[in-house]
């Protein structure tokens, strides 16, 4: 038995999540994302002269964005299922929409700094601009 | 009792092997637990900032008094993100066996070194 769970479900009836529990545990995995990532751009500063540990720096925040990802991904399926077999529904569709909106912002955070790195160390523009 | 809550959880390596034995706690009281690891965890973050920025152009870093501050709450973070995760191991354990949870050492750590790196920073640096 799940300690806490409804002992007594009634089958007839939907369960549903009500404290939005995933919901509230993937904004808190994305705050602390994010969190990392502000403070490793704050770090950034100490490199600054030398490219090849700043260069470092930057492949260790992406790999850690990458796997933090996908373990939080894995565990949001094991999580629903933990809570079918407790007798709860799993908001997916929330999830997923909160998931996708993450990975834009990081999308357009990520062009943006490419572009502004060829611009800044080659002078050179993805889409010129007309004169 | 519905027939999905009749299945017996299957468990995985890791979690055999980090969080042995006790029965399956309510989902709901894990994900607060997780919850409460991320936000020790961006509380160390926090104080990692805060060790780097003392160090930075923002403050004259010339002073001992200043790098004794850095290194201080860095360290502090970094003992805050150990102790993080041995506290969500704790209550985790604490829930599947039934126990009472205990006192958090991170809560008594952080509330007592952060006031005393405050005082010995506004000292020696007066």
């Amino acid at each position: 038995m799940i300690v806490g769970a409804s002992s007594e479900a009634d089958p007839e009836v939907k369960p549903c999540d009500a404290g939005l529990q995933i919901e509230r545990t993937s904004l808190a995995w994305i705050r602390t994302s994010l969190a990392f990532v502000v403070l490793n751009c704050l770090s950034l500063k100490i490199y600054e002269h030398d490219a090849t540990l700043a260069l470092a720096h930057t492949i260790h925040v992406a790999l850690f964005l990458v796997v933090s990802e996908a373990w939080r991904c894995w565990g949001l399926t094991q999580t629903r299922r933990r809570f079918r077999q407790g007798g709860y529904c799993f908001p997916i569709a929330r999830a997923i929409w909160l998931l996708a909106n993450f990975w834009l912002f990081m999308l357009i955070l990520a062009v943006g700094a490419f572009e502004k790195m060829l611009i800044c160390e080659y002078d050179l523009l993805l889409v010129p601009i007309p004169r | 009792m519905n027939n999905l809550s009749s299945k017996k959880p299957q468990r995985g390596l890791l979690d055999r092997w980090f969080l042995p034995g006790g029965i399956e706690p309510d989902p709901r009281f894990t994900l607060a637990n997780e919850r409460t690891f991320l936000a020790w965890i961006r509380t160390s973050f926090a104080l990692i900032a805060g060790s780097i920025a003392l160090k930075s152009e923002l403050f004259d870093n010339s002073g001992a008094f200043v790098t004794l501050g850095s290194v201080a709450l860095g360290a502090v973070g970094v003992i805050v993100s150990v102790l993080s995760l041995y506290r969500w191991r704790q209550v985790e354990s604490a829930m599947r066996h039934q126990r009472p949870l205990q006192v958090s050492p991170l809560m008594i750590m952080l509330s007592l070194s952060l006031p005393a790196l405050v005082v010995a920073l506004y000292v020696v640096g007066r």
